[in-house]
């Protein structure tokens, strides 16, 4: 699964750090994240997308799907 | 280096150190017994040495040795756990030793006095999995159960090997008592493996 974190944290301009601190979770599971190299749970997924205010389809992305279209005038990942 | 590689490796040192001198413990307590020809209890004293070293890799951990900005209460709460049966376990071996060598102890009681220092070290199993219970990070609980199975699997691994040895008469019995710490290097080993692929 590939995934939009990394873009929507630099657009916030937080590190992973602060990512970690807003989702109560630690630096190395963002950094796996973002990486890809371990997926979320659902509920954690469900936290991830309410705090970046936007659906789940919109962060985490299937492997083959296409490169999403900028809502909101974002870039697309 | 820069600024942050620097204090990262000088916040490792402490762990690095309580570690090498944890594991060194296993070896060079008894040569040095052997060295300055200690028998009675005072021998006991270099138990102070895995005891120095457990304290040394505690503080260092609690305190973020792993790099981590906020140690976790899951990750704090398991390594004072686990520094406290492991010193405990100490304690229980050095009185029995003391109970043994010095108060001449013998008999049932001495059976007994010998057993206990197994309850913490089956402490120490508890302590693993109520970690495991207790990580609310579902990533890094997952990190912990697999480097529980890596640790496991080398255990089987190496008492099938050892087995068929024995078996074919090229290798002799061994203690059971290896076990634990043989799983416990499994683990250690396996999340530096994962933290290395991560």
């Amino acid at each position: 699964m590939r995934n939009r974190l990394k873009v929507l944290r630099a657009e916030r301009d937080w590190t992973q750090g602060d990512l970690a601190m807003r989702l109560g979770i630690s630096r190395q599971s963002v950094n796996a994240i973002e990486t890809g190299k371990y997926d979320p749970s659902l509920p954690l997924a469900f936290r991830i997308a309410d705090l970046f205010a936007r659906p789940i389809e919109a962060i985490f992305l299937r492997e083959d799907a296409p490169p999403p279209a900028a809502p909101d005038g974002d870039p697309p990942a | 280096m820069t600024t942050e590689g620097a204090l990262s490796a000088a916040r490792r040192m402490p762990r690095l150190a309580g570690l090498a001198l944890f594991l060194a413990s296993f070896f060079v307590v008894k040569p040095l017994w052997r060295l300055f020809g200690l028998h009675g209890p005072e021998r006991l004293i270099l138990l102070l040495i895995p005891a120095a070293a457990i304290l040394l890799f505690a503080r260092a951990l609690r305190r973020g040795a792993w790099g981590e900005e906020v140690v976790r209460p899951a990750l704090r709460r398991y390594v004072g756990r686990l520094a406290a049966c492991l010193l405990a376990c100490l304690g229980l071996m050095v009185a029995a030793g003391v109970a043994e060598d010095g108060v001449g102890l013998t008999g049932p009681a001495l059976a007994g006095l010998r057993l206990l220092p197994a309850l913490p070290v089956l402490g120490c199993v508890f302590v693993i999995g109520r970690y495991l219970v207790e990580e609310e990070d579902e990533y890094l609980r997952l990190r912990a159960a697999q480097a529980s199975l890596i640790g496991t699997g080398l255990l089987l691994g190496a008492a099938i090997l050892w087995g068929f040895l024995q078996q074919a008469g090229l290798a002799g019995p061994v203690r059971p008592g290896w076990a634990f710490p043989l799983w416990a290097a499994g683990m250690g080993l396996g999340q530096a493996l994962l933290r290395a692929r991560a």
